[in-house]
Parts: C-alpha cells; sequence; structure tokens
C-alpha cells in the first residue's frame, strides 16, 4: 500500500511496489496527459513534478512516491492557463504532441528553480526530452517568451 | 478544374460535410490527423468557403465505415487531394444550400449573402444552413466547378490548431489514451533476430501467471492478453524467458550501403535506355553517396485497440485505414465488410511506422478472444526492432563538364530496398502478425513506385537543365531488414547525392554554387526560391567569410535545392554550419514556394520541422543491421539531435496565390540534408558522402 498526494488529493493504491509512477498514474488514476514512451528514463514524455522536481515516472518506482507530493499536467489546467501552457499555444510549440506533456512539466520545474537560466541550464533540461516531429525550435521560442531571452537565435 | 476522383466515388455531399447537427459544420475526411495540422487546413478551407467560423467546425478523420475512402495519408498530398475534394464539396454544398434558401425565401440566389452559416436577403429576413439541412440532405456533387482562385483573398490570423489546445490542456487526444470499460491489456513477444523461429513455450505456465486470460500462440506469433496492463508486461517477460527459439537457417550477411552495387539487383531505366552504353562515355567526374537504414522512431510506440463483436472494430494510428481493413480480412478470413477501422491519433509516424502491425497484432488476439476490447501497446523496443525502415541508399553519379562549365550528360544509378510496403497488397501480405502466424500467407513483392512519383528513383531526375540525363534505379533482391515509406521515400538520399554533387561539380568549372546552379536552371518558380535563400541568409556577403570565428572552429555556408517529386513544392536551403572538435549546423535559412498558402503556420511549422529532421538523419541517424537484423534496441542506440543542438531557423514563403496549394511535410528532408554536407565542405575542405556526418565519418573523409 503506497499512500501520496496527486494534484492536492491524497491517494491509497495497492499495487507491487516496483510499478512504475506512470503505470499507476495512467491505469489506476486515469491521469493520462504522462506518457509512455521508452520506459528508460530517454524521452521525458512521462515527466511529473515529485515535490517539484521532475522526474521520468516511467522509471520511478510507486513505493519511492510514499508521502510525496506529485503534480501531473492535469494538476494545472484550471479555467487559467499556467504560462507555460499558454505560452505553447501562442507558439503553436507542438506538432502530434506526444512530447508535450513531459515538456511543460519540465519547464515549469524550470521556471519555478531557475528564473534566469543561462543557456547551458535550458539544454541540460531540455535534453532530458526528445521530440520527432521537429517542434524543437518552437519550444526554445516558448522558453524566451517565458524568460524573455533569446535562446531560439 | 475536375472535381477529384474521390468525390466522385463518394458523391453524396453529407458524407464531407455534415450538417445534422444544429450550429455545426461536421467535415468527414478521409486524411488523418497526424500532427501536420491537415484538419486545421481541411476546416480553414471549408470555412472560408462557407464562410463559417472555426469555432463551428468540428473534424472527423478516416473510419471505414463512415466519410470518404480517399487512400493514405502520405506524400505531400493530402491537401492537393483532400483540400480538394473538400473545397469542391464545400462550394456544391453551398450552392444547394442557396437554391434552396431562394425557393424558402422567393428571392433570386443573386440577392442572397452569407454570414455565420446563415443566408441573408436585402431586406434582412434569413434562414440558416442548418433549417435548410434536410432540404440538401440527398444533394450530390453536381456541376458548380471550382478552382483555388474562387476561394479568395485571405486575411492572417493567428492560427491555432485545435489539438494543440487539446494536449496542452493534458485532455485526452491519443488513441494511447482511450479507455474502454472492459478493457485487457495485451503484449506481443517476437523473435530477436530474422532467422529464429519458436521451438517451444509452454503455455500452461504463461495462462497461469497472474491476470492473463488468453495466450495466443500460432506459428511465431505469440500474444499475451490480461486483465491489468502490469500482469500483461509481466507474462511478456516471462514468455521471454520461457520460450525457446531456433534458427533454421544461417544468419544472412547484412550488405553496407556502400556494397549496394555489388548485390544482386532488378535494374530498370528510370529515363529512356540510351543508345550508347553508359560506361563508355566520357565522364569527368563520378562519385558515390550512400545512406544508412533510417527509423521513424515514434516517440510513442504503436498502439491499438479492437474487439471483436459480432464484427470486429480495430482503433488504429495507421495512415491508410482502409488498406489495413483490406489486409486484416485476408489474414483472418472474413468479409471486408465484417471490419471497421477507424483512426486515432498517435504520435508522429513520418511514414508507414509500427502502427499498422500494432493494429494487425490486436485484430488476431481479439479474434481469439472476442467478447472485449484488448488494447496493446507495443514496447519501445518492439517498435525499434520491428517497425520498417527506411531503405538504406547508394547512389552513384556520374557526369561531365564542357570546356564552358556546363554539364553535357549526366549518369544517376540509384540501389536501394523498397519505399514502400504498405499493408493490403493485391500479391500478398505485409505486416508481421501476417507472416508470423499459422498459416501464413505470401509476402507481398510491391513493385516501386512508379514514375513521375516514384518510390526508389523519386526526385532522381534532375531539376537543371542538362541534356543526356540518364537515372536508373536498382530494387535489391534480398531483404534483411523490412523497408518501407519514410517521409520524402527515396528523394531525401537522390536529393543529398544530386545537390551535393552538383557542388563538387560547381568547384571542377571554378563556380560559386549558385551561380553554377543558376546557369543550369531555366524553371522560374525554382530560380525564384534559390535567389530567395540567398537574400534572406545574405549568402553574397557571406562568401570569403568563412574565416574561423574561434579558435579551431571554422564556419562554412552550404545550399541545396529540389521541388519534391519534380510535382509539388519548391523549398531551397542554405546551412551555416560550424565545424571544430563536432559539427554543429547553426543557421538554416529555407525559402518555400507551395503554390497558394492556406495555413502559413501550418506550412512554416511543416518546413521547420523537416529541416530539423532532416538534419536529424543527416548528423546522427542511423540504425546499425548485421546478419541477425536490426540491432537497435532503445533510444541509447539511436542517437537523434538534441535540444541543444538545434539551429536558428529562418523560413521565408513565396505564395502563390493563382496556383494550387500543394504539400510541404516532404520538401524539405532532401534539400537539407545536401546543404548541411555543402557547407561541411565550405568549412573542413571535407567532402562526407556517406550519411550521417558524425565525428567519426568526418574523419574518416578526412583520410
Amino acid at each position: 500500500m503506497v499512500q501520496f498526494v496527486v494534484n492536492n488529493e491524497n491517494v491509497t493504491i495497492r499495487v507491487a511496489e516496483s510499478t512504475p509512477l506512470l503505470s499507476v498514474l495512467r491505469n489506476e488514476l486515469g491521469l493520462r496527459a504522462a506518457k509512455y514512451g521508452c520506459g528508460t528514463g530517454h524521452c521525458g514524455a512521462c515527466t511529473v513534478l515529485v515535490d517539484g522536481r521532475p522526474e521520468n515516472s516511467c522509471e520511478f518506482p510507486v513505493s519511492s512516491a510514499e508521502g510525496r507530493t506529485i503534480t501531473t499536467l492535469e494538476g494545472l489546467a484550471n479555467a487559467d492557463l499556467h504560462p507555460v501552457q499558454q505560452a505553447f499555444i501562442e507558439e503553436q510549440a507542438a506538432q502530434c504532441g506526444y512530447c508535450t506533456a513531459g515538456l511543460i512539466m519540465r519547464l515549469i520545474a524550470l521556471l519555478d528553480t531557475t528564473p534566469q537560466p543561462a543557456i547551458a541550464e535550458v539544454h541540460s533540461a531540455l535534453d532530458r526530452h526528445l521530440c520527432r516531429c521537429g517542434s524543437q525550435l518552437r519550444v526554445l521560442k516558448v522558453v524566451d517568451r517565458l524568460f524573455s531571452a533569446e535562446f531560439a537565435k | 478544374m475536375k472535381a477529384p476522383d474521390s468525390l466522385k466515388a463518394n458523391p453524396l455531399l453529407r458524407d464531407w460535410i455534415d450538417l445534422s447537427q444544429q450550429g455545426l459544420v461536421m467535415i468527414r475526411t478521409g486524411k488523418a490527423e497526424l500532427g501536420q495540422g491537415i484538419h486545421f487546413a481541411l476546416a480553414s478551407i471549408v470555412g472560408q468557403i462557407l464562410t463559417v467560423p472555426l469555432s463551428r467546425i468540428q473534424v472527423r478523420g478516416p473510419d471505414t465505415d463512415q466519410g470518404p475512402n480517399e487512400g493514405l495519408t502520405a506524400g505531400s498530398l493530402s491537401l492537393q487531394q483532400g483540400g480538394t475534394a473538400l473545397a469542391y464539396a464545400a462550394a456544391n454544398l453551398k450552392a444547394c444550400l442557396l437554391e434552396a434558401a431562394s425557393k424558402h425565401l422567393a428571392v433570386p440566389v443573386s440577392e442572397l449573402s452569407c454570414r455565420d452559416g446563415v443566408i441573408n436577403t436585402s431586406d434582412d429576413r434569413q434562414i440558416s444552413y442548418w433549417e435548410l439541412s434536410n432540404a440538401v440532405t440527398n444533394a450530390k456533387v453536381g456541376n458548380c466547378s471550382w478552382s483555388w482562385a474562387d476561394l479568395g483573398s485571405h486575411e492572417y490570423k493567428p492560427e491555432r490548431r485545435r489539438e494543440i489546445e487539446t494536449v496542452v490542456r493534458g485532455k485526452n487526444h491519443f488513441l494511447h489514451d482511450q479507455v474502454w470499460s472492459d478493457m485487457l491489456h495485451a503484449r506481443v513477444v517476437r523473435p530477436q533476430n530474422v532467422h529464429s523461429h519458436l521451438a517451444r513455450l509452454d503455455v500452461d505456465v504463461i495462462a497461469a501467471l497472474p491476470g492473463v486470460v488468453h495466450v495466443e500462440v500460432s506459428g511465431d506469433f505469440i500474444g499475451v492478453i490480461a486483465e491489468q496492463e502490469e500482469q500483461a508486461v509481466h507474462a511478456a517477460l516471462v514468455i521471454q524467458k520461457e520460450a525457446s527459439w531456433e534458427s533454421f537457417r544461417a544468419g544472412k550477411v547484412a550488405v553496407r550501403p556502400q556494397d549496394f552495387p555489388s548485390v544482386a539487383s532488378e535494374s530498370e531505366w528510370v529515363t529512356a535506355p540510351p543508345g550508347v552504353e553508359p560506361a563508355e562515355q566520357n565522364w569527368s567526374r563520378s562519385a558515390s553517396y550512400t545512406r544508412p537504414y533510417i527509423a521513424h522512431a515514434s516517440i510513442g510506440p504503436s498502439c491499438a485497440v479492437a474487439v471483436q463483436s459480432g464484427r470486429l472494430t480495430v482503433w488504429s494510428h495507421s495512415q491508410g485505414a482502409y488498406l489495413l481493413r483490406k489486409e486484416i480480412a485476408r489474414v483472418l478470413k472474413i468479409n471486408e465488410t465484417d471490419v471497421r477501422v477507424i483512426h486515432n491519433p498517435g504520435s508522429g509516424a513520418y511514414g508507414h511506422n509500427g502502427a499498422d502491425d500494432c493494429a494487425m497484432d490486436v485484430a488476431v488476439l481479439a479474434r481469439a478472444f472476442p467478447g472485449r476490447h484488448i488494447r496493446l501497446q507495443w514496447t519501445r523496443e518492439d517498435e525499434f526492432l520491428h517497425e520498417p525502415y527506411g531503405s538504406a541508399m547508394h547512389v552513384c553519379l556520374k557526369a561531365n563538364l564542357g570546356r564552358d562549365g556546363r554539364i553535357t550528360h549526366w549518369l544517376h544509378d540509384v540501389w536501394s530496398h523498397r519505399h514502400s510496403r504498405r499493408p493490403g497488397h493485391d500479391s500478398g501480405v505485409s505486416l508481421l502478425a501476417s507472416r508470423q502466424i499459422n498459416p501464413s500467407l505470401p509476402v507481398s513483392k510491391p513493385p516501386d513506385v512508379p514514375m513521375p512519383r516514384g518510390g526508389i528513383a523519386r526526385n532522381a531526375i534532375p531539376i537543371y537543365d542538362i541534356d543526356g540525363v540518364m537515372v536508373r534505379k536498382h530494387l535489391l533482391a534480398d531483404e534483411l531488414v523490412r523497408t518501407s515509406s519514410l517521409r520524402s521515400l527515396g528523394a531525401h538520399g537522390n536529393i543529398f547525392a544530386i545537390e551535393s554533387f552538383m557542388d563538387e561539380l560547381a568547384e571542377d568549372a571554378g563556380d560559386d554554387p549558385i551561380d553554377f546552379r543558376l546557369r543550369h536552371l531555366s524553371d522560374a518558380r525554382a530560380r525564384a526560391v534559390l535567389e530567395d535563400v540567398v537574400a534572406i541568409s545574405d549568402w553574397k556577403s557571406r562568401q570569403g567569410d568563412q574565416v574561423d570565428t574561434e579558435e579551431g572552429v571554422a564556419q562554412g555556408f552550404g545550399v541545396a535545392l529540389a521541388q519534391y517529386k519534380g510535382l509539388g513544392c519548391y523549398v531551397a536551403v542554405v546551412c551555416e554550419v560550424q565545424a571544430g572538435q563536432t559539427v554543429k549546423l547553426h543557421h538554416v535559412w529555407a525559402s518555400v514556394d507551395a503554390g497558394r498558402v492556406i495555413s502559413i503556420d501550418g506550412v512554416r511549422a511543416q518546413i521547420e520541422g523537416g529541416i530539423i529532421q532532416s538534419a536529424s538523419w543527416a548528423l546522427k541517424e542511423c540504425v546499425p543491421v548485421n546478419g541477425d537484423g536490426s540491432q537497435v534496441h532503445g533510444w541509447g542506440d539511436y542517437p537523434t539531435l538534441p535540444f541543444s543542438e538545434i539551429p536558428q531557423i529562418d523560413v521565408s514563403i513565396l505564395e502563390r496565390e493563382n496556383l494550387s496549394p500543394v504539400g510541404v511535410g516532404e520538401g524539405a528532408q532532401g534539400p537539407t540534408s545536401a546543404a548541411i554536407a555543402n557547407a561541411l565542405y565550405s568549412a573542413l575542405g571535407v567532402r562526407v558522402r556517406h550519411l550521417p556526418m558524425t565525428t567519426d565519418e568526418v574523419t574518416r573523409a578526412m583520410q
């Protein structure tokens, strides 16, 4: 039995301790914004926030979530969009959108922890994510918009 | 402009545009939304013709039970085919609505105007499209002719694709996210190399695992169905341990693309066979270029859902619902009408990835275990090992340069596997499960896509004015790994070779790469994009500018251009690379002529995406293949261009409002890879002819 908080709600889960958090979020809790991409932490499509830090939920055993606070994309989308979400819409920064949820969570964490990131910090955050459609340039424009910077140049 | 064939085959207008729901215009299209924004573009066309805002329009994609059959969503043809058909349907529907309104309001059509779905008279009486929907319910495509010029000018408004808001809000969008209350979860297990077959699997051991409801073993096909997803994952791991495989024959030898010309192939002239044997020509230059096998490598591994209850219904992100249905029916020995395939969005595919195979797998499982929805999620490893790759290619070019610096003869030989092996081919089956279940059906050997579109020889005929062009293609006889359509098919390899070779010839002629191309180019639209990209990249002032930008880093610029398929959009690209310890693509400029532009942001996004994907192919991507087949198991084996190496990109669009729109999804693939190679040469003086241009490959080329 594992107890934790997801998007401001207490949950109690009875699954094998090694079950990936991603599987619990999608199948037990019906939170499907985080995506299965690789299961090995390479692509970032499954990124969620654990106590505000971005984690690959595909290789994060649910037992490690005990007592912690998880935020998924669904936890942000109220009537008012988060500035990161708004910036993705303004820049139309997605094609198929499969990688989008993970990127949004990563950038929310970056915005919270590093309000004035150096380009190396932006790259080190985004290099944990893969996009195959080629919307990376627009994601960099999202970053520019959020941080009033010119990383896409 | 003639009505498209797809409209003649589906003449009932409500099959395309349905007004049966008050206030809503429901578009049904046979073209699938793949992330390319086609549904936004189609809605824009219909909205403009019917003068209805996008907020009133919904678009439904392919469904073999509803809406038109428009074949594949492929080949950058969705605007030409799907867009033209819907424009025609909208124009005809509008004519029918106006006629019905004219009768109803007793006013001549010429005195009516339309706005937001309401038809108005000059004396302020009105009737809405929806009030007239019964009157037009049986309307068919009529004599109302239509051309793109009728669309009128459009004002630029910020474009917002609805799908983007959906994913940004974390709402369900993908097939991967769909849930049915009775849904079971499945996994498949496949031989890990190309020459092993299943020898033994104790099905009872697997069937006794927690949650397992069915184990399907047929020939080399193994699938397991469980109540919970994690139970299916666990059962698949146990199967991998328990199954024993045996090799029926010695492993084949993998042939490197460099060696393609020395193995058996079926050769065919693409141009008229020459009178003189080309070998006897006096060539002033010859060179060979290769690209490796390239994976579609969709971020989301394939997923499919099926249920057998009465009929078999399959949800898939396939690019060809009808072709998939055909193969499913044939393999399962049921009527096509007893199978329904519904498209739901998946992760970007860029051609024929694992989607159809995954759908065939789940169809087999649903037949074996009827009554409940079964969801099959391929793993990352399944997708990397088993998707049909874009074929490796070898292009050998020979040309003769006259004393006046003009090319006088040109020979293009291209060796490759198939670039199209979609399901549903008449000569046999294509998909993995179709080959693996017992009894299996013969594997199709589809012919190469014929010219002028071409598969292997797509874009093998140069755009330049050259007398004595000879083009020959060689379809390799033996296939170690399965290959099929990858974004741009053979055009990528052919344009990479041609545009690299043009730079080599320009240097032989002592000419600037732009001037050399322009001297061989009479196509006005091609000249225009080339001149435009020269202007926006400030090419002229950059020549002679190629000094070391910093210690040990050399800067170089390269150009390339093509008209996709010789029929579609024109794209010219200039790349700037900075080459030091590594090759960094710094800046890309592109100029695009796609005729009339429907969605300007859509064109921009497709070109940006094409540039980034082509840069990734050119600099990073390669499916290593040995005698056991593919050796890619995960992203660790398959590097792609990371965020930190994304270049600055500037796209210029030369709109031609009086011409039909053409697709742009594949137009940047060839020119970008070639322009990078040309820029690398300009930076380092090293000609890299074998993709990918990794540090190792550049070092090899230097030696």
